[in-house]
């Protein structure tokens, strides 16, 4: 992965990550609101039907087009902070791979008053889901997988 | 003209590569058309995707340039 990706990150988004942004923003004081997406791998179980059995989700694998993903990542990002006035925006996606339970997307949304955080959060999660180039995959069980459209 | 295709998603699985080196691209369509009769399995019949070319989606018919990276896209599920 490129060291200098912004939005991209190796892995699982670690809570120490998380804890040390909201420790960060205490500073701006001219901040009211700030809201939080993560978006969680859940254990799906699930019926495969080539073996007509079921199966735990136990890990997403996501990959990317990097280069492009990280574009479009970046002017959701500023496309969002002027649409809604945010004062802060902090967006991650994971690549690789993501056990179940583990957080897989984190927006951050930052402004002077909650209705801009709120809005914009969903908004930012959904541009994310429709325009990134980023695909994943269903690990279950038994080590087989499937891709998800 | 030489061109760089890449493969994502299920379509790395179906060609079984992440890239491929063309070197007599004339045009886009010519290009997919090459491509879908090398690997039958992604042919817009069955696999749906989009194609960009230096990391724009394209829709129309295009002329390739020496370096062109072209990539083929399965629908994305991020988030």
């Amino acid at each position: 992965m490129n060291p200098d990706n912004k939005y991209l990150v190796k892995g699982p988004i670690k809570i120490k990550t998380i804890i040390e942004l909201i420790s960060k923003h205490s500073i701006n004081t001219n901040m009211g609101a700030h809201n939080i997406f993560l978006g969680q791998v859940r254990a799906d179980f699930k019926s495969k039907s080539f073996q007509d059995k079921q199966s735990n989700v136990t890990s997403l694998i996501y990959s990317a087009y990097d280069e492009m993903a990280e574009k479009e990542l970046s002017i959701i990002n500023d496309e969002s902070i002027q649409k809604f006035r945010l004062q802060s925006l902090h967006i991650f996606h994971s690549i690789g791979e993501v056990k179940a339970g583990e957080i897989s997307l984190f927006v951050m949304t930052s402004s002077e008053h909650r209705e801009n955080c709120f809005d914009s959060t969903k908004f930012i999660v959904e541009q994310v889901k429709k325009r990134v180039p980023i695909w994943k995959k269903e690990v279950y069980s038994d080590g087989s997988y499937r891709w998800i459209e | 003209m030489k061109v760089n295709v890449l493969f994502f998603g299920i379509l790395a699985d179906k060609t079984g590569m992440f890239s491929l080196r063309v070197n007599n691209a004339v045009t886009l369509k010519d290009l997919i058309s090459e491509l879908e009769k090398r690997f039958p399995s992604i042919s817009q019949k069955q696999t749906k995707y989009v194609v960009s070319r230096n990391q724009e989606i394209v829709r129309t018919n295009v002329n390739l340039d020496d370096g062109d990276e072209i990539a083929l896209l399965p629908p994305f599920s991020g988030g």
